[in-house]
């Protein structure tokens, strides 16, 4: 996946650019609008990325124009300006999602996966996480390089839980992406497979670990 | 200093003008229309001569009453004439002589009276007409004249007599609240409109038509002190953008820096220590930012709140050692609250426990019935003698001990702001709880919709 990355402190855009490479995305930077304005001419991103405070101009003013020149882009405010006025005017404006300064790495992926218009699968193939890799596309995990072998639902619950990438997962959601609407179950059926799973985790040494947060839901974190 | 009700000022002073003026201007007139010197006759005695007239078929007679007897020996020279409308006539007393032609006109002669000088009393007269049984009796009667000493006397206390003065002070108490009653319309208007000022928002003048001229510049001072602190705020207002952007922008770059690293023991110290300082920052901007905006509060479900808050600080609290519950009933627990704000306050409160409670064990927001949230730790607790202190900026119980920086008393602040308070006891298995108690909701006031009502999400 290809995103435009509208930044206007140098320093800034580069790392972020390098972060992101790292997963698999190709990042072009732009460091105005009116560079932003010529890159999106050539409709190669998936994605856009926006700062706000421009050398000329409010980045949140480039919203409706990027929606006329490319129809369904996905466009992610990321910006040290965080009022909630500020906020709702972004949104307002078309925003997908409104990011305030500094977000780190595994978040914004988080909101990438969230807001990109393509299937996961494409927009962003892989995650990775301790020595665990998953394949979206293939639904395949792999711990430094070699196949996990996982149950479905396990399968199902891991996945669930990487692609929020380290963010807590509600309880009530992950039921659903495991079992779907329809599937009556008992809850402590959910709690059986995810103590499997965390068992089949330890062992193969995946350097990931499930926490459970009593009340709210599940995380996927690295274990230091 | 007291103040005093303008219509009380108003209505004081002019109830004490008006008799005072009264007072001096009756008696001004009766001085010029009197000349000071001459006598009279009371209207006692016309009263008792009256009251002596007795009428028959054979015509008038005077009884001698006792009145009659007791008014004659004041006056030794006292005499009465009295006729009816036919011209029968009675006397009473010595008619003095050069009255008695007259006396004898008397049935044709309305109410007169003649004036003497006080050395010839004798020569004072008075003609009044009385119905008497039902017929017109006309009085005439002299030698009981008074100097007008007396007169002036009861003139002038006619005059301030309650009589007098009493329907002047009723006419002030009607008109001159009346008067301010309605002069004061506009300044209840401007009252009003000066208690929706809002100087977040555009510019706010109080219109200077409405109120009376007097008041006027009044208005125009308090328009351009609203200018004046518009200024100051817009000026605070662009600081805050500008030290938001300043302050977020380097820690951003601090943490994609970090980011970039290879992963390592140091790493993740670094993110702990970026992640203080950005909330260190936020928390700056946001005291900043509560003296500037208004409260605006709504149902908010506490349970979702803390579950909310629970998601978001889940990773860095699992991170650092810690175990997250939640322990809240199935139901919505509704207070009235600023979602943003309560959100904040939560967050703060696990905040303060993830950097006091010891790095281990958990951390629990637990929803209490029916408008408590408390957040508990099981770290060494808060000693009794610093559970005020602690909301103290930067407050640090020993030195060399983590202070709680700002997240304490920014919490204890936004709590103030929405009505609510909070509270800190140690639990007696250890540990420090927090406790946020908020005005519950009236059971009239719960949104429609179950899902109403959600603390947005705090990123």
């Amino acid at each position: 996946m290809r995103i435009l990355l509208v930044e206007d402190d140098e320093p800034l855009a580069q790392l972020m650019r390098s972060a992101l490479q790292r997963h698999g995305l190709v990042v072009d930077i732009a460091g105005s609008l009116s560079e932003a304005t010529e890159a999106l001419r050539s409709a190669v991103h998936d994605l856009l990325v926006l700062d706000r405070s421009l050398p000329d101009g409010d980045g949140v003013d480039l919203i409706a124009q990027a929606r006329r020149m490319r129809t369904g882009l996905p466009i992610i405010v990321l910006t040290a300006r965080g009022e909630l006025p500020e906020r709702i005017e972004g949104l307002d404006e078309g925003a997908d999602d409104y990011l305030v300064k500094p977000v780190a790495t595994d978040e914004l992926l988080a909101r990438i996966r969230a807001v990109a218009r393509r299937p996961a699968t494409i927009a962003l193939p892989q995650a990775t996480m301790g020595e665990l890799t998953f394949d979206f596309g293939a639904r395949e995990a792999a711990v430094a390089g070699r196949m996990l072998r996982l149950p479905r639902r396990q399968l199902l619950i891991l996945e669930t839980l990487i692609y929020r990438q380290g963010r807590t997962v509600r309880r009530e959601a992950l039921r659903e992406a495991v079992y779907g609407f329809d599937d009556a179950i008992q809850s402590n059926a959910l709690d059986a497979h995810i103590s499997k799973l965390r068992r089949a985790l330890e062992e193969a040494g995946a350097g990931v670990e499930i926490s459970v947060i009593r009340g709210v839901g599940y995380l996927l974190k690295e274990i230091d | 200093m007291k103040s005093k009700s303008l219509l009380w000022q108003l209505f004081v002073s002019l109830s004490v003008v008006q008799t005072v003026v009264l007072f001096f201007a009756f008696g001004g007139l009766l001085y010029v229309l009197l000349d000071g010197r001459n006598t009279y006759i009371p209207d006692g005695v016309i009263k008792t001569a009256k009251e002596a007239v007795r009428t028959g078929p054979s015509g008038l007679s005077i009884e001698r009453t006792p009145e009659l007897e007791a008014l004659q020996r004041q006056y030794p020279s006292l005499w009465l004439v009295v006729a009816d409308d036919r011209g029968r006539s009675v006397g009473y007393g010595t008619l003095p002589s050069y009255y008695r032609e007259l006396a004898q006109q008397l049935a044709w002669i309305g109410p007169s009276e003649i004036h003497s000088y006080e050395e010839r009393s004798a020569y004072g007269v008075r003609i009044d007409v009385k119905k008497v049984d039902g017929q017109r009796i006309h009085i005439m009667t002299g030698g009981a004249s008074r100097d007008d000493l007396g007169r002036w006397a009861a003139v002038v206390s006619g005059v301030i007599s309650p009589i007098v003065s009493i329907p002047l002070i009723l006419s002030t108490l009607v008109i001159a609240p009346l008067l301010i009653w309605r002069s004061m319309a506009g300044v209840r208007k401007l009252a009003q409109a000066a208690a929706a000022i809002d100087l977040s928002h555009q510019a706010v003048e109080l219109e200077l038509d409405t109120v009376p001229r007097e008041i006027r510049p009044l208005v125009a001072a308090f328009n351009e002190a609203i200018d004046r602190l518009r200024a100051t705020y817009i000026a605070r207002d662009q600081f805050l953008r500008d030290a938001a952007h300043e302050l977020r922008l380097p820690i951003a770059v601090l943490m994609a820096r970090i980011d970039t690293m290879p992963k390592s023991a140091s790493k993740a110290l670094l993110r702990a220590d970026v992640g203080r300082l950005a909330t260190l920052a936020e928390q700056l901007l946001d005291l900043q930012r509560i003296q500037t905006q208004g409260v605006q509060r709504t149902p908010v479900n506490l349970c979702e709140v803390a579950r909310d808050v629970a998601s978001e600080v889940a990773p860095l609290a699992s991170a650092q050692g810690y175990s997250l519950e939640v322990d809240a009933p199935g139901e919505a627990v509704w207070v009235s609250a600023e979602p943003l704000s309560l959100g904040r306050v939560v967050t703060n409160l696990v905040q303060n426990a993830m950097v006091h409670g010891g790095r281990t064990g958990t951390i629990s927001l637990r929803v209490v019935r029916p408008d408590t949230l408390q957040v508990c730790d099981q770290g060494p607790g808060v000693a009794e003698q610093h559970r005020e202190r602690i909301f103290e900026p930067f407050y640090r119980a020993q030195p060399g001990e983590p202070g709680h920086g700002l997240g304490l008393h920014l919490a204890l602040e936004l709590m103030h702001r929405q009505n609510g308070r909070i509270t800190v006891e140690n639990m007696a298995e250890g540990g420090a709880c927090f406790a946020v108690t908020f005005e519950p909701l009236s059971q009239g006031r719960l949104p429609l919709a179950k899902s109403a009502g959600l603390a947005p999400s705090m990123s």
